[in-house]
């Protein structure tokens, strides 16, 4: 068995997923004030774009990052203005936006595609731990933003779970008339929440062209942005388990590349499809669970439309 | 899912937020669908005037391409027409499910699942005489269009597991598959022109027409009769009926005795069927060859027709001839160097405005500072009727 594949592999897997897990995490965000956005994929894709274009122009990854969640969070303003405002249809306007992200980023980023990004997201070995025996150079030396991702989730639960405001978001997404009773501003919070997860995001989609794969490419999320959504949903809305996901996701990712070299007889395409028919399963089986302990964990009023009256 | 439509609350309430206004539902919203299609139309005027200067090409040449590619020449007209038989197609096959509140995502899949199931039978038979070889791939089309959707409908109806995600992530282990056959078993000889598979056997490709000198293939004849087919079969007959009963009221339809999970289960593998046939005809009329980039998006834009016609089997007709248009036009942009998917931000926009349009019909805009307040007042009761049952109570289950 070779060590340093399987290492390497795990740095992949981890490094990978960061994408995700950023557009992950804000989507439960969202999710938990009541609103999904299936945007998501446009919104990675805006970020993506604009990300590496503030960084080919400043010659700054930071400015990268920044500018792509900003762009993202402003993509995904526009959803939250016309679904949750107008109380349009969020399936119909998430698609349509999707539509529209392709198309711009598409005529706007044929200029970019080639380009090298004058300034990728730089790995940060932490000193000490990336020298342990085994995964210790594979776990602790990714990126900072590898690491901000991972530690968000747990930021995330904290907020949720324990805070007042946390609280509030909860009663938004689960019973949106008490909230408005007690004094929260609905539309308000959730309009902001919508644009928070736009930025995670908006900053997942950069991290995919400064990061990642280091260049632009036409659809450069392929799927990615509608992965972190199906994840939200198989965490049963919980954040550690978008954390766990997302790694998921990762490893399933890099299965291919281990089987190669370890020269598994099977055709490559099975390693493409394992994240998606892998994301459909662990859904399915997560719903038979949830079924059988009689448990409905998502957000009660997910999705619907807030009326006052 | 419960509904949280709650019953209105007939006292009127005089809270005040940041803003002078708030939003709330007109009591009795009215010709929504006639709305949403001006709504549609300017947003389609809109996109048409900006996409020029986006692009950054002379604004001439640009109408220039677009009126070449679509109507202004045979060529264009074959075009528009040849883009209207998938896109017809994959519409019904999205407005069919719509109109019980399903979603499916996943045409561009099934299109491919159905067009790969076509190959297979051509290739297997490579010396059956064309008119039978052509009814046995397309039967194949069908079911394999369908079984494509099978685990999404079980996956919903058993355990409510939303089909948005599972049939549009079926998507791309579609397009796995074909990849696997056009690089492996049925690899073309030869290696120019990307992933493709062996051409079917000649006497199966459908036989071309002359419409006034625009060429397209026998499939054409589907683009009238599928549609009006459907819109008949729910207009006339008794299990029709029940499905518009059931789309525009599940709760009553499951009062009423009706049988609720049978009639998702048959929305969603029709819809799997008729897109698998899309996918068949497509293959079989255009390029007689399997390749995964087929559908180039039909399936989306099936969807989006879908929606603006609000499930309506004429309404899907009547904009795909539309949307045929546009995306003949947007194919011809690549002629001046404009990416062709720009079509898909116009078709985009449009689709954004059709859910405004939708909004402003049902939609209304209330004072909650009645100007110059100086009655004490208060503003007539708004009295909104609940819903029960209405699409807006539909969550992602």
């Amino acid at each position: 068995m070779a060590d340093g594949i399987v290492a390497s592999a795990v740095a992949t897997a981890i490094g990978g997923s960061t994408a995700i897990l950023l557009a992950a995490t804000g989507e439960l965000l969202v999710e938990k004030v009541g609103v999904y956005n299936i945007a998501l994929e446009g919104v990675m894709l805006v970020g993506a774009l604009s990300g590496l274009i503030a960084d080919v122009n400043t010659g700054s990854w930071v400015i990268g990052l920044l500018v792509g969640g900003l762009f993202g969070a402003l993509f995904a303003l526009c959803f939250g203005l016309i679904t949750v405002v107008l109380r349009t249809d969020m399936i119909v306007v998430g698609v349509a936006l999707i539509f529209v992200a392709l198309g711009i980023t598409d005529v706007v980023g044929s200029k970019y595609v080639g380009v090298s990004v004058p300034d990728p997201i730089p790995k940060l070995p932490i000193p000490g731990l990336s020298s342990l025996p085994f995964f210790g150079s594979a776990i602790f030396s990714q990126s900072l933003i590898t690491y901000l991702a991972a530690a968000l989730p747990f930021g995330v639960a904290f907020l949720l779970s324990r805070t007042r405001h946390g609280l509030n978001m909860r009663a938004l997404g689960e019973n949106p008339h008490a909230a408005d009773t007690a004094g929260i501003p609905v539309v308000g919070w959730r309009l902001f929440y919508v644009a928070v997860g736009g930025a995670f995001g908006g900053i997942g989609g950069a991290v995919l062209t400064l990061g990642i794969i280091g260049a632009w490419i036409t659809n450069v999320t392929a799927g990615q942005g509608w992965i972190a959504f199906a994840i939200v949903f198989f965490s049963g809305w919980r954040p550690l388990g978008v954390l766990l996901g997302a790694y998921f996701f990762g490893a399933l990712s890099v299965l291919g590349t281990v089987g190669q070299v370890e020269g598994w007889d099977l055709p490559s395409e099975v390693f493409t499809v394992l994240p998606y028919v892998g994301t459909v399963a662990v859904m399915i089986i997560r719903a038979w669970s949830q079924r059988r302990r009689g448990g409905i964990s998502w957000p009660a009023a997910l999705g619907l439309p807030f009326y006052r009256g | 899912m419960t509904a949280t439509d709650r019953a209105a609350t007939p006292a009127a309430r005089t809270r005040k937020g940041i803003l002078p206004w708030r939003i709330e539902r007109r009591p009795d919203p009215d010709r929504i669908g006639v709305y949403r299609l001006v709504a549609v139309l300017v947003g389609l005027a809109i996109s048409l005037i900006v996409a020029p200067i986006l692009s950054g090409v002379p604004v001439g040449d640009f109408y220039k391409a677009i009126w070449t590619g679509t109507i202004g020449t045979a060529l264009g007209w074959s075009n528009v027409l040849t883009i209207a038989i998938p896109l017809t197609l994959a519409g019904l096959a999205a407005a069919i499910p719509y109109r019980l509140s399903l979603w499916n995502v996943g045409i561009d899949g099934q299109m491919l699942m159905g067009a790969w199931a076509a190959t297979g039978v051509g290739l297997w038979l490579p010396n059956a005489p064309g008119p039978l070889l052509i009814l046995v791939m397309i039967i194949a089309g069908l079911i394999a269009g369908a079984l494509w959707i099978v685990i999404p409908t079980w996956a919903r109806v058993a355990f409510g597991v939303s089909e948005v995600i599972t049939t549009f992530l079926l998507n791309f282990v579609a397009v796995a598959w074909l990849v696997y056959w056009c690089t492996g078993p049925w690899r073309a000889p030869g290696v120019a022109g990307g992933i493709r598979a062996a051409q079917v056997p000649e006497q199966s490709w459908l036989p071309m027409l002359d419409i006034h000198g625009a060429q397209v293939n026998l499939g054409i004849v589907l683009v009238p009769l599928l549609p009006v087919a459907f819109w008949a079969y729910s207009r006339f007959t008794r299990r029709g009926y029940e499905v518009t009963m059931l789309g525009a009221n599940p709760q009553a339809g499951g009062y009423a005795g009706m049988r609720v999970k049978r009639h998702l289960i048959t929305a969603m593998l029709m819809g799997g069927a008729i897109a698998g046939l899309a996918g068949a005809i497509n293959m079989l009329g255009t390029s007689h060859e399997l390749s995964p980039g087929l559908t180039y998006n039909t399936g989306f834009n099936g969807l989006v027709v879908a929606v603006l016609a609000g499930a309506n089997e004429l309404g899907v007709l009547a904009l795909s001839a539309v949307y045929s248009l546009l995306l003949a036009g947007g194919g011809s942009l690549g002629i001046i160097g404009v990416s062709s998917d720009l079509v898909f931000a116009i078709i985009g926009v449009t689709l954004v405005f059709g859910s405004l349009g939708e909004a402003y019909a049902r939609l209304r805009l209330v004072r909650t500072t009645p100007r110059g307040a100086s009655s004490p007042t208060a503003p007539p009761p708004s009295i909104t009727p609940s819903l029960p049952g209405s699409t807006e109570s539909e969550g992602a289950s």
